[in-house]
């Protein structure tokens, strides 16, 4: 009976109801990327949160090895750099840079941020960087450990991975890499050492590990003993430093005799999405303000005029021995009505798209937003 | 009594002046690159200038510190990114032989007056400004210089300004200590201020630069967000998910306030005429109504939007004029809606033919 009163009730205003159907729906859809986007900036903080400072980045210097080098084959000599970074205290990660190809087994679902990336996964591609020793600075292992002197000695060579790989390895699990094409030392047989957390800056950063995916979660470092091989001849170096400590350290590598490094800053473009963010939250928490307040001003107008309308029939249904309770739960209805039939096409809509982020948290906005204008609403009609 | 009577529209009013201010968040978003081009070409004193694009912004400022000597006296600014404190890579501008004030830089407001005559002076945009930290805001350390904040670059009641990202500073604080701490791999700009072809040679000559000069009458400017609107495909995505539902939501809740509106003022017509009031009188009072509305409606938009712009709060931005002709046409379009279905009611309601309906 309840529920044929508020349909009926319903149907008796039929482009009114479709108008606030439409209505709810794009409120849900605007709210839920509202909070999406709020989600999205709480992970970029928990990234930067893993710094240190908060003027800190990571830096790459990068050893650049000249057309004779290069066709010579020959070693380039790195040791001024590292006498500079021992003197200045710095700690330095040194590893060389190459590529691999995995089996579709070992690749895990890693979500990616541009078609670029996204054109490597599907081939199983990955970055590897390759260390001769155990990593040195803050990383932080949700699994697992650091490499030890030992395990460079024999056997197949540890690796340290991101959470990704958790989806298809776990540790001590033994699998292959083929470095034919990227690094050019053909199949190499891996034990897994740990993983690394995700949503956490560790002391190595990459160009592709910053760019790839928002997590941070594709680690892919290799132990492994220097060979005679033009993959080690030419190493790249991960610092993490301050501005001003970055800024200066700069003068110092150019004056290196014949120097030729490229020093870059790998972290400030996440910092500076992040910053960009930021400044956004204030835009939306006024959106998400500026919502409710639509839906508080809409139902509240709303119901105060249905239920004046209404008011003459409430009373005579009230003369034929009808309760006002009765007729205060048929008038709730209709709006529980509008409200879960915006909410399953909303949430229809968002499955279809597979878009169903933060549906619990719009739900019970909207729900806030119209239950506080219907209580306005009673506590009026009692006052009055 | 009759101030008592004009509370019945106040939802009516709320909301359409709520649309207007949606209205006006929206063609500020829209017409952004409007204020930004007028900035871009106002620091252009010259018909043109001639603009030299290149790879790396270090090598470039590099050079131009070792030639200074041998370069022509004539006005020019650099371009590059790099880190500065509390902001993460912004657009730095340096600005070389500054004669009397030659570029008129845009100011949303001065902080120091004692220093804008100091050679370590700079300006910062809005969003560096507001990212600093207190102490950063008494000076700042950049590539070991230590720079005064004169001023915020911009200009008021405006939210998306080319200069919000940026720090400029002046050529007298540049020496090879500075120019050794900038960033590699940041490609940069070179405006020299003069139309003339030797000049320009001159510059591309003594600084050894490859790429040809591209004669042009106003600052390059390209962000991340600029890049985003520019992308046509993007551009309208981004009208289609922020834009259109933003207006279509407001839009949907005036429609219900004055259905709602026409509903309940249904009654009171009939009453009116039950009473002996006619249906021209009862015309002249909506006229007289909707104008009171109209002017009410149009006051409290623009009111609280040239003040937020006077204020220079981030809440409503500057609009060019022109677009007011859309706040003043989609109040009447709205008012005349109300208007004009009222108008079928009072004329189609007649109390004989509303007591046959109820019946």
């Amino acid at each position: 009976m309840l529920i044929e009163q508020s349909i009926l009730l319903m149907i008796k205003r039929p482009w009114t109801t479709l108008l606030l159907v439409i209505q709810l729906i794009i409120i849900c859809f605007q709210m839920s990327g509202c909070y999406l986007m709020i989600e999205t900036i709480q992970t970029k903080e928990q990234i930067l949160a893993s710094l240190t400072k908060k003027d800190e980045t990571i830096i790459n210097v990068q050893a650049i090895q000249s057309r004779e080098e290069i066709d010579g084959r020959t070693r380039r000599d790195t040791n001024q750099i590292e006498q500079l970074f021992e003197k200045e205290k710095i700690v330095a990660n040194k590893f060389y840079l190459t590529g691999g190809k995995l089996a579709k087994a070992d690749y895990p679902p890693i979500p990616t941020l541009t078609k670029n990336y996204e054109y490597i996964q599907n081939k199983s591609e990955l970055e590897a960087l390759i260390v001769s020793e155990p990593l040195k600075g803050e990383f932080i292992f949700t699994e697992g450990e650091n490499f030890h002197e030992s395990d460079f000695e024999e056997g197949p060579a540890p690796v340290i991975l991101g959470e990704a790989f958790r989806f298809v390895h776990k540790l001590g699990d033994v699998f292959e890499i083929d470095m034919s094409t990227g690094g050019g030392i053909g199949k190499v047989q891996l034990k897994v050492k740990g993983f690394l957390k995700e949503k956490t800056l560790q002391p190595i950063l990459t160009n592709f590990l910053a760019y790839s995916t928002e997590n941070f979660n594709n680690y892919f470092i290799i132990g492994m003993q220097k060979q005679e091989h033009p993959l080690f001849y030419a190493p790249s170096y991960n610092i993490q430093v301050s501005d001003m400590q970055y800024q200066s350290l700069q003068p110092l590598i150019y004056e290196l005799n014949e120097s030729r490094y490229a020093i870059s800053d790998e972290f400030s473009h996440k910092k500076k999405e992040r910053s960009v963010f930021v400044q956004q939250i204030n835009v939306l928490i006024t959106q998400l303000v500026f919502y409710l307040f639509i839906v508080i001003m809409t139902y509240y107008i709303l119901a105060f005029q249905i239920w004046r309308n209404q008011e003459s029939e409430y009373l005579i249904f009230k003369l034929i021995g009808g309760t006002m309770k009765f007729a205060k739960s048929c008038f709730i209805g209709y709006f529980v009505g509008i409200w879960s039939t915006a909410i399953i096409i909303w949430q229809g809509i968002a499955l279809f798209n597979d878009n169903s982020h933060n549906g619990m948290i719009t739900i019970a906005t909207i729900t806030l937003g119209m239950t506080v204008s219907l209580l306005l609403v009673l506590v009026k009609k009692r006052i009055n | 009594m009759r101030l008592k009577r004009l509370l019945q529209y106040i939802p009516i009013t709320m909301a359409i002046i709520l649309i207007n201010i949606v209205t006006v968040i929206i063609v500020n978003q829209l017409d952004s690159e409007y204020y930004k081009a007028k900035q871009a070409e106002s620091i252009v004193q010259t018909e043109t200038i001639a603009r030299f694009e290149v790879e790396s912004s270090d090598i470039l400022l590099n050079r131009i510190q070792a030639n200074k000597q041998n370069l022509p006296d004539v006005t020019f600014v650099v371009e590059y990114y790099q880190n500065i404190p509390d902001n993460p890579l912004n657009q730095v501008y340096i600005i070389w032989n500054q004669k009397d004030q030659e570029i008129p830089l845009p100011i949303r407001h001065i902080i120091k007056p004692t220093e804008i005559a100091n050679r370590n002076r700079s300006y910062v945009g809005n969003k560096v400004w507001y990212n600093l930290s207190t102490e950063n805001k008494k000076g700042l350390s950049i590539n070991t210089k230590e720079f005064s904040i004169a001023g915020i670059a911009g200009e008021k009641g405006v939210n998306y300004g080319l200069f919000d990202e940026s720090i400029i500073i002046f050529g007298e604080m540049i020496d090879s200590e500075y120019t050794s701490r900038i960033p590699q791999n940041y490609a940069g700009s070179l405006y020299i201020m003069s139309q003339n072809t030797e000049i320009i040679n001159q510059f591309q000559n003594v600084l050894s630069i490859a790429s040809a000069a591209e004669i042009t009458a106003s600052l390059a400017y390209s962000d991340y967000a600029d890049k985003y609107l520019q992308n046509e495909s993007a551009f309208s995505g981004f009208v289609l998910r922020q834009v259109m539902p933003l207006y279509i939501i407001v839009a949907i809740t005036v429609g219900i306030m004055t259905y709602f509106l026409i509903e309940q003022q249904r009654y009171k017509f009939l009453v009116m005429k039950v009473v002996g009031a006619t249906n021209r009188e009862i015309l002249k009072q909506i006229i007289i109504i909707i104008c009171i509305l109209y002017f009410l409606i149009m006051s409290i938009t623009i009111g609280i939007q040239r003040g937020s712009v006077i204020f220079d709060l981030p809440f409503l931005a500057k609009i060019r004029n022109n677009f007011y002709g859309i706040l003043f046409f989609q109040t009447a379009f709205f008012i005349a809606i109300y208007t004009i279905f009222t108008m079928i009611g009072v004329y189609k309601n007649q109390p004989a033919n509303f007591l046959k309906e109820k019946k």
